[in-house]
């Protein structure tokens, strides 16, 4: 077994209930509010409401029901990487894992990989099976539409799927130097780490504003915490604007120079990451 | 070979100095015992050694690699746990064994798993509900699996009951020991590890206060029982230390010249820890 299979499956066995069991317990529970709204005949005015904006049609009902997903998503990752460096010097494992020959560049890409790019994957996973049941089940119960297949085809929930994923990783990348951040202060401060993570940006804002009366560190901030790649999914939901799924909206962001500014700020970051992360083991 | 050259370390916490002018020198084959009184820059030391504390000071080469940029070079040939507290409680046994057969490419999963089968460890078991015996018998598989060039040991049995104490070195001798191996130990019990040394250094206050071969501690000092009327010519020697014991004065040497000892006194070889309190005791 590889060094890096070693790493990535040491931190699945860490997360697993917040990156694996939590978005298909979240499937489960979604899935049984699907059974019971289908009851009231909610399916029905999804499935025959009309393709002109109004916010009850099928793709619009399914694209609100992911948003649960990427909020526990969003929650999940925060705290599993706040963690992620600070927990095993809490309970002093930091020695342990020290005394391997791992290198501290593979431990923090080790505790990152998997929340940025690997369990974006599973959410997709449970969002899409999530929206194919409630399909079935709504078609099922109402007997209406153009049949299972023709109501799968109609929500476009398979024929989305690939941008779904690409936006998804894309946004992983957009966000990267928020994710970098919280590695960061992960690896660096001894105590309260959520009130560092978002107490020294909003200080550093503050002074910044007060001093300059500039707008600089919100404003990455603001950037970086955009959901640029999952923006289309956010008016279908609210608007039911259909026509916003596209690849030219997943692919917009990588035309966009705050994107590679971003990954170099995430480099940077991290580096100084790893250089917490060597000093962590002192006494 | 020297497999570890330390000269001068030095490491300050603020403002107290845990290394302060720290020598060791450990060669191929060697049971390097490092033994100093609670506090005296032992833990320091070692983390030092394995690369997980930056020194301040002083000129450090293990393996010949440098220990703190090349740690995770360095653990590919060290086996080193720092103390069995620190084995992650969260993580059952049998995948903590998986993930060190993962990274680290000289250790033995089977033979790993073959020890434990002969203990009570469970490998379902999670490492945080073992006994504190069992999270040593784990400990000791995980190290005893691993042919390292260099064992390093931080007070292995520190909280343990003698029996579980004595059947530690047993294994670590019986087992582990080989040529070409080293092993540095570092203990506050000097009994329990004083027969399986091959050398010794002592520590105090973040410095070494006297590094030997077990074999010329006999040839160099020397312990010297008399009785109380032989003081002054016993005192005159210089030792490092006299005292008086019930039947009489006890002193010990460094170098003595035996020719120059007074009549009616016995000479005798003294113990690691005699010697121990003896040099470190002086200034005390």
């Amino acid at each position: 077994m590889s060094a890096w299979r070693a790493l990535l499956r040491r931190e699945w066995l860490e997360h697993r209930a917040a990156l694996l069991w939590a978005p298909l317990g979240l499937a489960g529970v979604a899935i049984a509010l699907g059974l019971f709204a289908s009851t009231f005949d909610l399916g029905r005015l999804a499935v025959e409401a009309e393709h002109d904006g109004d916010p009850m049609h099928l793709p619009s009902v399914l694209a609100f029901l992911a948003l649960p997903f990427v909020m526990l998503y969003l929650a999940s990752a925060t705290f599993v990487l706040l963690g992620a460096l600070y927990d095993e010097r809490q309970d002093r494992s930091v020695l342990f894992w020290k005394s391997q020959p791992v290198t501290d560049l593979q431990a923090v890409l080790s505790k990152l990989l998997p929340v940025v790019l690997l369990a974006p994957l599973v959410t997709i996973a449970a969002i899409f099976v999530t929206q194919l049941v409630t399909v079935v089940l709504i078609t099922l119960s109402c007997n209406c539409g153009t049949g299972v297949l023709g109501n799968l085809a109609e929500a476009g929930i398979i024929g989305n799927l690939p941008r779904w994923i690409f936006g998804f990783l894309t946004q992983a990348l957009w966000s990267l130097p928020i994710w970098s951040w919280l590695l960061l202060v992960s690896a660096a401060v001894s105590r309260l780490p959520v009130l560092w993570a978002i107490g020294v940006p909003a200080m550093a804002a503050f002074l910044e504003w007060l001093t300059f009366d500039s707008t600089v560190i919100a404003g990455l901030f603001e950037t970086y915490m955009e959901p640029v790649a999952l923006v289309s999914y956010l008016q279908l939901s609210v608007a039911g604007e259909t026509d916003s799924v596209t690849w030219a909206m997943a692919i917009a962001p990588w035309g966009r120079l705050e994107l590679w500014l971003g990954l170099a700020l995430s480099a940077a970051l991290l580096a100084a990451a790893v250089y917490c992360r060597r000093r962590n083991g002192e006494l | 070979m020297t497999l570890v050259a330390a000269r001068g370390l030095a490491k300050h916490y603020g403002r107290t100095a845990a290394l302060d002018g720290f020598d060791l020198t450990v060669e191929e084959g060697a049971i390097v015992g490092l033994i100093g009184p609670n506090g005296s820059g032992k833990t320091t030391a070692f983390r030092g050694i394995t690369g997980l504390a930056r020194l301040d000071d002083g000129e450090l080469s293990v393996l010949g690699l440098d220990p703190y940029r090349q740690r995770a070079e360095l653990m590919r040939q060290t086996a080193y746990i720092a103390d069995v507290g620190t084995l992650p409680r969260w993580m059952k046994v049998r995948d903590l064994l998986q993930f060190v057969a993962g990274v680290h490419p000289a250790f033995d999963l089977a033979q790993a798993q073959a020890t434990l089968a002969a203990t009570d460890v469970q490998s379902s078991a999670r490492v945080g509900a073992l006994s504190k015996g069992m999270t040593v018998q784990l400990h000791l598989a995980l190290v005893m699996a691993t042919s390292a060039r260099l064992l390093v040991l931080d007070e292995p049995t520190l909280g343990l009951d003698l029996l579980y104490r004595r059947r530690f070195y047993e294994t670590l001798l019986e087992d582990y020991f080989e040529e070409g191996r080293s092993i540095l130990v570092s203990t506050h019990e000097i009994g329990e590890i004083e027969h399986i040394l091959t050398d010794v250094a002592f520590i105090d206050r973040g410095r070494r206060v006297l590094q030997a071969r077990v074999d010329d501690l006999s040839r160099r000092f020397a312990k010297v029982t008399g009785p109380e009327a032989a003081e002054p010519a016993l005192q005159a020697l210089q030792p490092l230390q006299l005292r008086r014991t019930l039947k009489g004065i006890e002193a010990l040497y460094d170098g003595l010249d035996a020719s120059l000892l007074p009549p009616g006194v016995t000479q005798s070889a003294p113990d690691l820890s005699e010697l121990f309190v003896a040099v470190l005791g002086g200034d005390r």
